[in-house]
C-alpha cells in the first residue's frame, strides 16, 4: 500500500500506463476529477484542465495498482470508484450513473476528507455551515438532505473548522472546532449540540422518575399519548395533545416497564417499550422507527 | 411471541376462526350450487357437476353484478355469503344425516389407522402453513390478491392498469374476493386467501373421489399422495391461482375420465364447462388441454358424436374464457396478459419497449446467472416434484397391462407424457419451472388409484406405496424442496405453544419496504401515485403503485432519453412520489440509464421527503428543473 502511494506521489515515468476515462453521463459535464492512491488521505488536485464533455474522454498516465477515483459533475453529483485496480497496461474506465454516489454524497471544498454523520433522532440535516479562519466566507452546503444514520463526505483543505448544522425543522446544532485532516476524519451531529434547546412544554404524572418524551417526527405533531405500565396499574392517557415536531414533555413515572403509544395527526401510531429508572431522566424520542404496523383497510373501504 | 399485528395469527384459535370463515364460503358454494343443480335443464347436461362449482359460478356472477352497481364492498358481499352458507348448512345437515344413517364402519385391518393418522397430520400441518402469512412473496402482493383488495376498496371491479396481470385470466382473483370480503385487515386477508387456495387443493381430492366412486378407505392414499406432495403444498398455500387452476383442471379431467369409464354420461358437458373455468384461471392451464383434448377425442369417437355435439362441446369450453378474452381485448388489444402471445393488436400504451435490464435477465432462470442443468438431471428434478403420484400412475399402468381396456389407459398415459415433455422443454430448468408443469399431479394420483382399484391387493399396495414414498421423500433422496416431518413437527409445536419453533425460517418474513409503504399510507395524500424502480409489492399500499420495469409506459425511462423526456413520462403517469432503496436505487446496474437519478436533492427534480428502513421517498417536482 505504501509503495502504491509513493508511486502515485512520485511517479516514475517508466511505470506509468495510459488510463482512459470516458464521460458517459448523458447531457452533463464532468467538472473535476481526482485520482489518488488507495489509503492516502489527500485526494490531490483536479486532473481536468477543462470540463469533460459527455461522450468525450481524457487520457492520463497512472502507475499500476489500486487507486480511488472521484469525479464531480456540473450538477454537483459525485461519482466514486473506490480501490480501482489500474492494470499494468493501458486501461479504460467509463464514468456513468452506475458510480453516482446516491447514499453518500461528496462535496468538494478541498483535499482532505471529513465524514459528517447525522446521529440525531428522526430529523434530517438540510443545511451545513462551515466556518474557518482561513476561509474568506463560510461554506454553505444546502443541496443535500442528510437523513438520520447517513453521512455526507466533505472534502476540505487543511485547517480548523467549526460546523453549524440546521435540521429540517430549523434547529441549529454546533460542533466544537474540528481539525482537518484528523485521524478518523469523522464528526457526528448529535442532539446535545443543539443551540438554545426548547424547554419541555409540560409535565404529566406523579411518579418519582422522569421521562422526557420528544416528538422526533419531522412532519407530524403528536395528538395522543398513552403510557401503560406492564404491572397492570392505571397508565396515563393524554388526548387533545399538541406536541409539535421537535417539542418535548416530561412524564413523571415510578420505576418499572412501560409501553408508550403515540398517535400523530395523520392517525399513525408509534409504540415503544422502555424501562423507567428511579434516578435518571430517561429520554424517549419518538421516531418513524417505532411506527406501528397498521394493516387496516383504507378508510374509504371501511366506511362503505 | 404472538400479540403484534404481524404475529397474532400464531395460535390455534386464530387458525380455527380463519378456517371457519373458509368453511362458510364452501358452504355457500355448496348451498347455492345445489339449488342451481335442481333446475332440470341444467341437471340434464351437467349431471356430473359437483354442487360447489355452480355455486362458484353463481358468486362470480353476483360479484360482477354487484360491481356494476358499485356494491362490491366488505359489508355487502359477506351478506350474500352468509345467506348461501345458511342454505348450504341445512343441505349438508340433511345429506350427512342420510349418509350416516346407512354408514357401517367395517375395520378388518386396524393398520388402516396409520395412513389415516398420517393423512390427518399432513392436512393439519398444511393448514397451519397456509395460516402463516407469506409477507415476502411477490406474486400475491404484486397482483393476485391486490385485485380483490382494490375492488373491495373501490366498490367495483376495475382494470388495474399498473399491473399487467389484471387482464385475463382472472377467475381466481374473482373467487379470492370472497374470503377477502370476510377479512379484518390486510394480513388477515392474506391468510384467508392462502387458506382458501389451500382448501381448493383439499376439495379437489374429496370431490374427485366422490365422482370416481372411491370408498373411504382409499382417501388416505389420495390425501397423502396429493396433499403430502411438497410442490403442490408449496404452490397451493399461496393466495394465487395455482390451486384454483389445479382444482378445475383435476375435476375436469376426472369428470372426463368418468365419462370414459361410464357410458351413462356420454353427452355430459360438465368436464367442458369446468375446463373452461380452468382456462380462465391460469395461462399454463392451456398445456393441460393436451390430455383433456386427447381424452375428449377418444370419447367423441367412441360415442360417435355428431356435429351438434362437438359444436356444443366447443362452445361450452370456450364460453367462459371468451368473456374474459373480450374484456381484456377491449382494454389492451391483447387476448391474454398484454405481454404474452397474440400481441398483434396490442394498444401502444401496453407495448413494452425493448429494454435490456439485468434484473429481467436475472429473473430468467435459463440465463447465464444460473448453472446449466443436464438432460437427465432436469428430468429427475421434474418428476421428483410429482412425489408418489408418478409411482401410482406408472405402477398402476404396469400392473394392469394385461387387463382389458389397455388402449384407453395408454391414451390417457400418452396425454401425461406429452404434457410432461412440453413442460420439460418450455419450463427449463425444471428445478424452477416444474411449478408450471404440476397441473396433472392430482389426476395422476387419482388415475393411478383407479387402476390399482382393479387389483386384488390394490388398496393395500397403493396405500403402502404412498406412505413409503412419503417417508422416502423426507430423506435426502428427495430431489426437490420438501416440507419434511421435522418442519411439520416444529410448525405444529409453534401453533400449540404460540411460540415460533422453526429454525429454518422466521415467524414472518417481511418485505424490506413494508414500513415505508405503511408510512406512505398515513402521510401521503391518498390519491398519490408512487413509482418504484425496484420494489414490486403493492398489496399493503393504499396508493397507485407503478413498478418502472414492469409497466410499459414507465419502462421507457430505461431508454436513452433526455431528462425532459423522462419528466414527461412521469407526468404522463401522474407520478407524485418515487421510492428508492437508499444506497442502490435499482437492482444491479439497471439505474444507469435513468437521468432522474442525477437530479436528487432539495430543490431538485426528486426532493427527498423521508427515509424509512433504508428506503427513501422522494417528491417528484418537475418544476425544479
Amino acid at each position: 500500500m505504501i509503495l502504491t502511494l509513493l508511486s502515485v506521489s512520485v511517479p516514475n515515468r517508466s511505470c506509468l500506463h495510459d488510463f482512459v476515462l470516458i464521460n458517459e453521463v448523458r447531457e452533463v459535464e464532468i467538472i473535476s476529477l481526482y485520482i489518488w492512491g488507495s489509503g492516502q488521505s489527500d485526494k490531490g488536485d483536479n486532473r481536468l484542465i477543462s470540463s469533460l464533455q459527455p461522450d468525450s474522454s481524457i487520457t492520463l498516465s497512472l502507475p499500476s495498482g489500486k487507486c480511488n477515483i472521484l469525479a464531480f459533475d456540473e450538477l454537483r453529483n459525485s461519482y466514486g470508484i473506490a480501490e480501482n485496480c489500474q492494470k499494468n497496461a493501458p486501461d479504460t474506465i467509463t464514468i456513468d450513473l452506475e458510480y453516482i454516489t446516491f447514499g453518500r454524497p461528496n462535496v468538494d471544498y478541498g483535499h482532505y476528507v471529513l465524514n459528517l454523520t447525522n446521529s440525531l433522532y428522526g430529523f434530517a440535516l438540510d443545511t451545513l455551515i462551515l466556518s474557518s479562519e482561513q476561509l474568506n466566507e463560510n461554506i454553505v452546503i444546502d443541496d443535500f438532505r442528510i437523513f438520520p444514520g447517513t453521512s455526507i463526505i466533505i472534502w476540505l483543505d487543511e485547517g480548523i473548522y467549526s460546523i453549524n448544522a440546521v435540521d429540517q425543522i430549523g434547529r441549529t446544532y454546533s460542533t466544537d472546532n474540528i481539525t482537518v485532516p484528523t485521524d478518523n476524519c469523522m464528526v457526528s451531529i448529535v442532539n446535545s449540540m443543539v443551540i438554545n434547546p426548547e424547554p419541555p412544554i409540560g409535565i404529566t404524572g406523579c411518579g418519582s422518575g422522569s421521562l422526557l418524551i420528544e416528538n422526533c417526527l419531522p412532519t407530524a405533531e403528536i395528538t395522543e399519548l398513552q403510557i401503560i405500565p406492564q404491572n397492570g396499574l392505571d397508565g396515563i392517557f393524554l388526548d387533545n395533545l399538541t406536541l409539535q415536531s421537535g417539542a418535548s414533555m416530561v412524564a413523571k413515572l415510578n420505576p418499572g416497564i412501560y409501553s408508550i403509544t403515540a398517535t400523530d395527526e395523520f392517525g399513525a401510531k408509534y409504540t415503544i417499550s422502555f424501562e423507567q429508572q428511579d434516578t435518571d431522566i430517561t429520554r424517549l424520542p419518538i421516531t418513524y422507527e417505532s411506527l406501528q404496523y397498521d394493516f387496516s383497510f383504507p378508510i374509504i373501504s371501511r366506511e362503505q | 411471541m404472538g400479540g403484534t399485528p404481524l404475529t397474532d395469527w400464531l395460535n390455534i384459535s386464530s387458525l380455527a376462526w380463519s378456517l371457519l370463515r373458509i368453511a362458510i364460503i364452501w358452504l355457500a358454494f355448496y348451498g347455492t350450487g345445489t339449488l342451481i343443480l335442481r333446475i332440470k335443464l341444467i341437471k340434464k347436461y351437467f349431471s356430473l357437476m359437483p354442487s360447489v362449482i355452480p355455486g362458484m359460478l353463481f358468486y362470480m356472477g353476483t360479484i360482477v353484478l354487484m360491481s356494476l352497481f358499485h356494491l362490491l364492498t366488505r359489508r355487502i358481499i359477506p351478506i350474500f355469503i352468509i345467506l348461501g352458507a345458511l342454505t348450504g348448512l341445512v343441505l349438508v345437515y340433511v345429506r350427512l344425516k342420510k349418509y350416516f344413517s346407512g354408514f357401517r364402519f367395517h375395520l378388518k385391518h386396524p393398520a388402516i389407522f396409520l395412513p389415516i393418522l398420517l393423512a390427518g397430520y399432513i392436512l393439519i400441518t398444511n393448514l397451519m402453513l397456509a395460516g402463516r402469512p407469506e409477507m415476502d412473496f411477490n406474486d400475491t402482493q404484486v397482483t393476485y390478491l391486490v385485485q380483490p383488495d382494490r375492488w373491495l376498496n373501490d366498490g367495483q371491479m376495475s382494470f388495474l392498469d399498473e399491473t399487467r396481470c389484471s387482464a385475463f385470466p382472472m377467475t381466481s382473483e374473482i373467487l379470492l374476493l370472497l374470503p377477502s370480503s370476510l377479512a379484518d385487515d390486510r394480513v388477515d386477508q392474506l391468510i384467508l386467501g392462502q387458506l382458501f387456495e389451500l382448501s381448493m387443493s383439499i376439495a379437489l381430492i374429496l370431490l374427485s373421489m366422490v365422482i370416481l366412486g372411491f370408498g373411504w378407505k382409499w382417501y388416505p392414499a389420495a390425501l397423502i399422495s396429493i396433499t403430502g406432495c411438497s410442490t403442490i403444498l408449496l404452490w397451493c398455500h399461496f393466495a394465487k391461482p395455482d390451486a384454483t387452476a389445479l382444482f378445475f383442471v383435476t375435476i375436469a379431467l376426472v369428470v372426463l375420465f368418468k365419462q370414459i369409464t361410464d357410458t351413462d354420461y356420454r353427452l355430459d358437458l360438465t368436464a367442458l364447462l369446468i375446463m373452461g373455468l380452468a382456462l380462465t384461471s391460469k395461462l399454463t392451464v392451456y398445456f393441460a388441454l393436451i390430455p383433456f383434448v386427447i381424452m375428449y377425442i377418444y370419447i367423441a369417437i367412441r360415442n360417435k358424436y355428431n356435429k351438434f355435439s362437438v359444436l356444443s362441446s366447443i362452445i361450452t369450453l370456450i364460453l367462459l374464457p371468451l368473456i374474459f378474452v373480450i374484456r381484456t381485448f377491449i382494454h389492451t388489444g391483447s387476448l391474454f396478459y398484454p405481454y404474452t402471445l397474440f400481441n398483434f393488436f396490442l394498444k401502444p400504451e401496453w407495448r413494452m419497449p425493448e429494454v435490456q435490464l439485468t434484473y429481467l435477465t436475472f429473473n430468467d432462470r435459463s440465463s447465464d446467472f444460473y448453472p446449466t442443468v443436464r438432460f437427465l438431471q432436469n428430468i429427475w428434478h421434474y418428476f421428483g416434484t410429482w412425489n408418489s403420484s408418478i409411482f401410482l400412475l406408472l405402477g398402476g399402468y404396469i400392473l394392469t397391462i394385461k387387463r382389458r381396456c389397455l388402449k384407453r389407459r395408454t391414451i390417457i398415459l400418452a396425454g401425461f407424457g406429452i404434457y410432461a415433455i412440453i413442460s420439460l422443454i418450455l419450463f427449463y430448468p425444471a428445478w424452477w419451472g416444474a411449478k408450471y408443469g404440476i397441473l396433472l399431479i392430482p389426476f395422476a394420483t387419482l388415475f393411478g388409484l383407479s387402476m390399482f382399484r382393479h387389483l386384488k391387493y390394490g388398496l393395500l399396495s397403493a396405500t403402502i406405496l404412498t406412505v413409503m414414498i412419503y417417508f422416502i421423500y423426507d430423506t435426502s433422496l428427495s430431489p426437490t424442496e420438501h416440507y419434511g416431518l421435522r418442519f411439520r413437527n416444529e410448525l405444529l409445536e409453534s401453533y400449540v405453544s404460540n411460540d415460533w419453533k422453526l429454525s429454518d425460517c422466521e415467524i414472518v418474513q417481511k418485505q424490506p419496504e413494508l414500513k415505508a409503504t405503511l408510512w406512505m399510507n398515513h402521510h401521503l395524500p391518498c390519491n398519490s401515485t408512487i413509482l418504484s424502480f425496484y420494489e414490486r409489492k403493492r398489496y399493503f399500499s393504499n396508493h397507485r403503485w407503478i413498478t418502472a420495469f414492469e409497466y410499459p409506459v414507465a419502462a421507457h425511462l430505461y431508454l436513452n432519453n433526455s431528462i425532459e423526456d423522462e419528466i414527461s413520462i412521469l407526468k404522463e403517469l401522474d407520478i407524485d412520489y418515487i421510492i428508492l432503496m437508499e444506497i442502490n436505487p435499482a437492482p444491479f446496474d439497471d439505474e444507469n440509464s435513468v437521468e432522474l437519478f442525477s437530479r436528487i436533492g432539495p430543490g431538485d427534480v426528486l426532493e427527498p421527503v423521508a427515509n424509512i428502513d433504508g428506503h427513501t421517498i422522494y417528491r417528484f417536482c418537475p418544476s425544479n428543473l
